[in-house]
């Protein structure tokens, strides 16, 4: 079962109407059942022993902690360092694999826990809450089970907060709002996963598979492509569960916020993957830049530096804690250099230059909130960020240096071939001109609900203050376009989700 | 939740559903139009006696022309495009309704195409070009009611067919379902000969062979599986495994099974795999067409005169003959020039 | 410590740190008010504020405060 199949709406709709059957003190308890039940379907049902694990040295952690004291903050931290140990150990496979491999003894990768990368930062940061005291510890360890299996979030997270789901145990009463919102958001997750997300990823893999015969524009296409497809993919996975956990009435949180959108790269990443971005500032930026010894730097730096540049050079050991944390949660070392390096180095970049490039933007007398100011900014944030997802969509380190060779290569006139973009050539890798329409047009439609919502907050809200007939028209007709031009059915294996490796 | 809610959202579901069911009317015309069998409704009654039906291999590889000139044998194609099994069985019972029908000649390629999976069964029964709404077909089959009353899920792909046929509509009047190929495979082919190795395919799913087997038992009808010249059986579905399977199931219930890949019916026949298949190494050509169409006119006076009427007079006017023999000519001519 | 004498020397804190002498703050100030308030400046600003009132905050309350008005709260709460 996957999430865009048919079985999994049957599923949902059975466990919907159970739900608001049920007396609300025992609804969570049903999401607890549903929560393991899919967990079994979808994943290896041994692997849930893992979770089990986590939850039960969370638990006693947390426990410890109403004696206080010393034990309480060594239980915290062997809870800790349990869940990471088992995440590197299972997830960690690509990292640890090439050292056994020097002494010559060769690993099988074992399987990991469905959403394992997602839920044990929860539980980290369910610790860290309750250790710094903004969150009171469960008294029940199964709500703490479903904290970290709630099914939504298994897939490909968002990455929740305890303190936001903290009132899934009260119940929900059956509410409008919350049945039509939810029904909405998953069709739009739908629209972005089968419509664009799988459309785009054939023409993507067409090229990448063959970087012979396709390079030159044809490198630029995918180059270009490859973050629309992740970002309708990854997405997609996150309206369909925000859309599932509200049919529950529970407001998961948000991971995107039209990231395309950003002017620069820092707002990038306060808009894409949202809840890894707060997750890795609250549990390790703001502890690694408040402790003692980053204390002392800083004060010795800005003697030595002055105060800018003392800041500055300690900000820079922070970030490089985060982005090579972030770079390491991906598994992978190819996702370290490029993730970690190239933001981490284009990000110190920008604060380098910052007050610099504010002296030329007056020089040049360019003023700020023009349309097209906005515009070129979006496009070069959305052009570093192309850059760095190359090391996403490539197996390795190589063969990701070798693309971004192929894509700058055009820019000095190697390759030069932009006829392939207009002779019918695009025809040939693999979706032929409805294809290239059905695109054109899902990703119009993905801008007009970016714009809508910057302009009025969710454009759900936004068309349900039209009326009714306007309203139907929108839903009924988004529904059909994804019935009708959606990747599914017998001749598609509809593939398994990008972050859900994660 | 109040009532107002209530119906409100039982209102946008039922206007969801009937646009659903729009979309559905829409795939199945375009199907159809697709696949359409108008000229066998027309036919008069109790006028046709031998029935092909099966695939693209099937419409593409038999002409009942050709039948009815030379042996005074009167037959219709019922060939559509990936036909199934299932649309094989129910085309055998639509024909039998308004003809005596004697023999039903099934193109082989139909049994590996039909795995059984509810997908294939419904494409196949909405593109058979069956006459009547779709809620009539849909009827015929009970296996998924949701897939068959909302077929727009599993024929969604089906929107964008731009009648980009082999069919040529000008043409289909007077050919009896016969749709003609002009073009050669050459020598750019892998010969498949069958091999000695008794292996045998397992994944073929006889339930509505079965069926149509039963039906022509019920009513007399002599049922004969045929398979076409094929260039390369790497391009096909069929191979050892299927021609071995179904020898033995034919074997045991006395079904005759003529397959045009063997050397004993090619060489019978006279096919010569460069001159007769068509350039996509799949379907026979029309000299392919032709030749196969002879043995079998030879092969049912043979074995089944005596049941077969002799048509000396023709139920079809001289002007769908005069129609038939330009639109061959051009179709020779074409041949010839390649 | 009256809460008008914490937010006095509060300005003071927030002026030095962003290095900007027209920044008046008040309970409702967020990061949102001031340019440079980033997650950086957020800690240097928390450190300059322990600096100042001579108080430890706890980590947990670094991640939670939302407005001036909750750290002066803060304030007030450990400075007692």
């Amino acid at each position: 079962m996957t999430i865009t199949s048919f079985t999994y709406l049957l599923f949902l709709a059975a466990g919907v109407f159970i739900y608001y059957l049920l007396p609300r003190k025992w609804q969570w308890v049903e999401l607890l059942g549903l929560s393991i039940l899919f967990y079994c379907i979808v994943a290896t049902p041994y692997t849930l022993i893992y979770i089990l694990i986590a939850t039960a040295a969370v638990y006693f952690a947390t426990a410890f902690l109403e004696k206080g004291g010393r034990k309480a903050a060594t239980a915290g931290v062997i809870a800790v360092v349990i869940n990471a140990v088992l995440w590197f150990a299972l997830k960690g496979y690509a990292l640890w694999a090439p050292l056994f491999q020097v002494m010559g003894i060769t690993v099988k990768a074992p399987v990991a826990a469905l959403g394992m990368g997602y839920y044990t930062l929860q539980a980290v940061g369910y610790i860290l809450d309750c250790y710094w005291g903004n969150s009171k510890p469960l008294k029940n360890p199964l709500q703490l089970l479903l904290f970290l299996c709630f099914f939504p979030q298994m897939i490909t997270g968002p990455i929740s907060r305890f303190h936001e789901l903290e009132d899934m145990y009260e119940g929900r009463d059956l509410s409008y709002q919350n049945l039509t919102y939810g029904a909405q958001r998953i069709l739009w997750g739908f629209f972005k996963k089968l419509v664009l997300a799988e459309r785009v990823g054939v023409l993507v893999a067409a090229i990448w598979g063959n970087p012979e015969q396709y390079n030159g524009f044809y490198s630029w296409i995918a180059f270009v492509a490859f973050p629309l497809q992740l970002y309708a993919d990854f997405s997609g996975c996150i309206d369909i569960a925000l859309g599932t956990a509200q049919l529950f009435g529970i407001r998961l949180p948000e991971n995107f916020n039209s990231p395309f959108f950003s002017r620069t790269t820092q707002e990038f990443w306060q808009r894409w993957h949202i809840t890894l971005g707060t997750w890795t500032k609250d549990y390790i930026l703001y502890p690694v830049l408040k402790c003692g010894s980053m204390q002392k730097l800083s004060r010795f730096l800005q003697k030595k530096w002055g105060k800018k540049s003392g800041k500055l050079a300690v900000t820079a050991v922070g970030m490089f804690c985060v982005w090579m944390f972030i770079g390491l949660w991906h598994g992978e070392m190819k996702y370290v250099v490029g993730e970690s390096l190239w933001y981490w180095i284009l990000l110190m970049l920008g604060e380098i230059f910052a007050k610099r490039c504010k002296k030329w933007k007056s020089t040049l007398g360019i003023t700020g909130d023009s349309f097209s100011w906005h515009l070129f900014q979006s496009l070069r944030t959305f052009l570093i960020y192309a850059i760095g997802i190359v090391f996403f969509r490539a197996d390795n380190l190589k063969e990701a240096f070798s693309f971004l060779g192929d894509v700058g290569g055009v820019l000095i006139g190697r390759h030069f071939n932009p006829w392939v973009l207009f002779d019918g050539s695009m025809e040939m890798l693999g979706i032929g001109s409805t294809d290239l329409w059905v695109i054109f047009c899902g990703v119009v439609l993905l801008f007009v609900a970016g714009a809508l919502r910057e302009k009025y907050g969710y454009a759900r809200e936004w068309v349900s203050r039209q009326l009714l007939p306007f309203r139907w028209l929108v839903w009924c007709g988004l529904f059909l376009f994804v019935v009708l031009y959606g990747k599914y059915g017998a001749q598609y294996d509809s593939a398994n989700f990008i972050y859900q490796a994660f | 939740m109040t009532k107002k809610e209530v119906f409100k959202i039982i209102g946008f579901l039922a206007v969801l559903l009937m646009a659903l069911y729009g979309c559905s009317l829409i795939c199945f015309r375009n199907l159809r139009g697709f696949n359409d069998h108008e000229d066998f409704y027309n036919c008069e009654q109790d006028t046709v006696d031998v029935i092909f039906v099966g695939g693209s291999m099937s419409y593409s590889g038999f002409s009942p022309m050709e039948l009815y000139e030379k042996y005074g044998i009167s037959s219709y194609n019922f060939g559509t495009s990936n036909q199934s099994m299932l649309a094989g069985y129910l085309w055998t019972m639509e024909a039998c309704e308004k003809q005596d029908v004697k023999v039903v000649i099934v193109e082989a390629m139909e049994v590996p195409m039909s795995h059984g999976e509810v997908a294939t069964d419904v494409r196949s029964l909405f593109s058979m070009g069956m006459n009547g709404n779709y809620r009539k077909l849909a009827g015929v089959y009970k296996r998924n009611a949701l897939n068959v009353l909302l077929p727009v899920f599993i024929l969604h792909d089906e929107w964008r067919i731009d009648g980009d046929t082999f069919r040529d509509e000008e043409d289909a009047d007077y050919l009896r379902g016969f749709v003609p190929i002009n073009s050669y495979a050459g020598e750019e082919y892998r010969e498949s000969i069958l091999q000695e190795d008794p292996e045998v395919t397992t994944y073929l799913n006889f339930t509505y062979v079965d069926k149509l087997r039963e039906y022509c038992e019920e009513k007399g009808i002599q049922l004969i599986f045929v398979k076409t010249l094929m260039a390369s059986n790497e391009v096909n579905h069929w191979d050892d495994g299927c021609h071995n399977r179904l020898q033995e199931y034919t074997e045991e219930y006395g079904i005759p099974f003529i397959d045009f890949n063997t050397a004993e019916y090619r060489n019978a026949a006279g096919l010569v795999i460069s001159e007769d298949v068509a350039a996509d190494l799949r379907h026979m050509n029309v000299d392919g067409a032709y030749k196969a169409t002879d043995y079998l006119g030879e092969y049912l006076l043979d074995h089944y005169g005596s049941v077969l009427r002799q048509w000396q007079d023709p139920g079809l006017d001289t002007q769908t003959l005069e129609g038939y023999h330009k639109i061959m000519e051009g179709y020779h001519r074409g041949l010839d020039e390649l | 410590m009256t809460r008008e004498e914490v937010f006095e020397r509060l300005n003071k804190v927030f002026q030095e740190v962003f290095d900007d002498e027209t920044i008046k703050v008040n309970d409702s100030t967020t990061s949102e008010d001031i340019d440079d308030w980033d997650s950086f400046e957020h800690i240097n600003l928390i450190v300059a504020v322990e600096e100042e009132f001579a108080i430890k905050i706890p980590m947990g309350k670094v991640v939670t405060m939302k407005n001036v008005g909750e750290m002066a709260d803060i304030i007030l709460q450990l400075g007692n």
